[in-house]
């Protein structure tokens, strides 16, 4: 029997009941083993506490698993929410949807959905909505949301009848954004391959033709002089025949790797204030061109002639967007430790706000009554990123357009043999081998050299290169075709390089340097040159090379 | 069961199935718990709940003191256990009561 009198045990049993009310139901009390009313009442709240104690685990789990509910419903990938179905009020929805919309939720509610919906949709998405509601296939399911942005948010809709009240939809919305842009690229992508196809097909020909008429133009305009009525002709000629070549360049670049090649160290402000000349004659006599270049040195390993084209291409755009007296500005400046920017402004008429995301897409021009081919930003922006770099744009209508190129800094200073070739020096009469099975092409390039100071000896095919060589034995540089009827320029330079290990080669082709193995053109004595080409940029070449002569006389 | 227990979950599984080992699969149980000085929750759940269940014809729970009464009473009103179950004070009518459900054979319980 307990020691403790009844008052006691009691007493215990009021502070028990007392705990339980502050919520502890962990206690218990002890049975006295008289087995009397008290200890049956002691039982009883026992019984009482367990219960009470098993029904808040209970809720606490269901609490923290409704807790996970509404974090999943509203941090959910995709948009949900509960309409009225006779006004399409929205009732309910997840934060995804008013994140998406950029409206804070509460402001969202009992707002119209159709609102949110152009125009144009909204017929159809009433009908889809009530298809929907009846379990029917809908007549269509992408819409789009236009948001406190006004931006449109194509999304995918699908939906169901809620159980418990039948005059409403549960919805949900998925921003297929990404899908869409992966899809669009995909049309590009496959736009590109055929037009890959096509150029690939025609270059060849085409360039070799137009090697012709650019060299002999060349050589014409040199011969006459340049008083001679006839240099203006045959300036036009060369800018025609130059304009044909860049387009062929940039639809090959567009649908195939930029070939990779080891390139000198350069100062980025010393290809730009060599670019001068030719920006000049791009934007005409009517605009200006201005040069903010930094006085620091912008040591860069990027190819002259892809920066050369950026800086080209965006003088074209900066001309056509500034009907008269317009300034294009080319500043220079480093960013961080990691890269310099070359910004192009111009203070044209800038491009329409709905255009400047599509605007470095293949294809895309805002140019409809000059004919552009969209293809030069996205050139440039290809360029860019092949450098590793990036291009940005602003623009704002009727102020004008600016572009930055990022292009990464490379550590050590600019190359000597660069600034060399930088500064003209070092004309040389050398002994040239030309390889080219098309004679014109040979004949050109062979009387380009000659009337330069060298001595050429030419071949129109591998073998006949080979012999020659082995003939000559005294040869200071192989220029030779990549592809002829009975070899490749590569065997030819290989049978030669046997003999001459570190003999420079310069390989031209009109197609891209892609026909040649990377392993090949990361040759430190080896130069790739794309048709037509300009006789200046041989004896560059030449310079880059290194390639041994006589001094010229 | 001796006077002074106290059943935890476990203890009242064992009990049961030791009992029932020793029918050929259908038992009148009486169960005095007249010695009882408590039982929790969960070895109520746990005597409701336990697979021998269902082989238990009806049960006869033998109380003495108020509080085995008040723990009879609680577990089949609160457990509703699925076999007809009664609370007496006497072993007498309880044996009694078993063996009157006994004749009446095996049959349905509803478990509410």
């Amino acid at each position: 029997m307990s020691s403790r009198t009844i008052d006691q045990r009691l007493a215990d049993a009021t502070d028990f009941v007392l705990e339980m009310s502050d919520g502890n139901y962990a206690a218990r009390l002890e049975p006295s083993e008289a087995g009397d009313a008290v200890d049956a009442i002691s039982v009883g709240l026992n019984l009482m506490a367990e219960s009470l104690e098993l029904e808040r685990d209970r809720r606490t789990r269901a609490e923290a698993l409704l807790a996970d509910e509404v974090r999943a419903y509203d941090d959910a990938p995709v948009m949900f929410c509960s309409i009225e179905l006779d006004n399409y009020e929205i009732v309910k929805c997840n934060e995804t949807m008013a994140k998406a919309l950029g409206i804070e939720r509460e402001k969202l509610l009992r707002r119209r959905l159709l609102g949110f919906l152009p125009l144009e949709e909204r017929g159809i998405a009433k009908r889809s909505l009530t298809a929907i509601s009846k379990g029917e296939p809908p007549e269509q399911t992408t819409f789009h949301l236009r948001g406190a942005d006004s931006e449109r948010i194509p999304v995918l809709v699908s939906g169901s009848p809620l159980e418990s009240e039948d005059d409403r939809l549960r919805l949900v919305l998925s921003d297929v954004t990404r899908e869409q842009t992966l899809a669009s690229r995909l049309r590009d992508a496959q736009k590109l391959e055929v037009v890959g196809r096509l150029a690939s097909g025609v270059a060849h020909d085409f360039n070799n033709t137009l090697q012709v008429i650019l060299g002999a133009s060349a050589l014409l305009a040199d011969s006459f002089g340049p008083e001679h009525p006839a240099t203006r002709e045959l300036d036009a000629i060369i800018q025609a025949a130059g304009h044909g070549s860049g387009l062929t360049r940039q639809l090959l670049a567009l649908s195939k790797p930029l070939p990779e090649r080891a390139v000198p160290r350069r100062d980025i402000n010393a290809i730009v204030r060599g670019c001068q000349p030719l920006l000049l004659r791009t934007l005409g006599p009517s605009n200006a061109l201005v040069l903010e270049l930094s006085e620091d040195e912008m040591p860069v390993r990027i190819d002259i002639g892809e920066l050369t084209q950026i800086l080209i291409n965006l003088a074209i755009n900066g001309r056509d967007a500034m009907p008269k007296d317009g300034v294009l500005t080319i500043r220079t400046r480093a960013v961080g430790d990691a890269c310099f920017v070359v910004e192009v402004s111009d203070n044209g008429v800038g491009i329409p706000r709905d255009m400047i995301e599509r605007v470095m897409d293949p294809f895309v021009t805002t140019k409809t009554e000059s004919g552009g081919t969209g293809l030069g930003l996205s050139v440039c922006k290809r360029i860019a990123e092949g450098w590793g770099g990036r291009l940005g744009l602003r623009s704002e209508p009727g102020v004008g357009t600016s572009v930055e190129i990022e292009v990464p800094r490379d550590a050590g200073p600019v190359d000597d043999a660069d600034a060399a070739s930088q500064s003209g020096a070092g004309a040389a009469s050398r002994r040239i081998l030309v390889a080219d099975d098309d004679p014109m092409v040979r004949n050109l390039i062979v009387r380009t050299l000659e009337r330069a100071g060298h001595a050429v000896l030419s071949a129109d095919s591998v073998g006949m290169g080979v012999r020659l060589f082995h003939e000559a034995s005294d040869i200071d540089v192989l220029v030779t075709d990549i592809v002829m009827p009975d070899g490749s320029g590569v065997e030819l330079a290989e049978a030669v390089w046997r003999a001459r290990p570190t003999l420079p080669v310069v390989f031209m082709s009109g197609y891209t340097g892609n026909a040649i193995d990377k392993g090949v053109l990361e040759r430190p004595h080896v130069r790739f040159v794309a048709k037509p080409f300009r006789p200046a940029q041989l004896e560059q070449l030449f310079e880059e090379l290194e390639v041994g002569g006589a001094p010229s006389q | 069961m001796r006077k002074g227990l106290e059943l935890d979950p476990v203890k009242v599984v064992e009990t049961l199935a030791a009992q029932l080992s020793l029918t050929d699969g259908f038992a009148l149980v009486l169960v005095d718990i007249r010695g009882m000085i408590s039982m929790t929750r969960r070895a109520m759940h746990a005597a409701s709940n336990s697979p021998v269940n269902d082989s238990t014809a009806a049960m006869a729970i033998l109380a003495g003191n108020p509080v085995s009464t008040f723990i009879g009473n609680y577990f089949i009103r609160c457990s509703r256990p699925p076999y007809p179950a009664r609370l007496f004070h006497d072993e007498v009518e309880a044996r009694r009561w078993l063996l009157e459900e006994i004749k009446g054979g095996p049959r349905v319980v509803a478990n509410d």
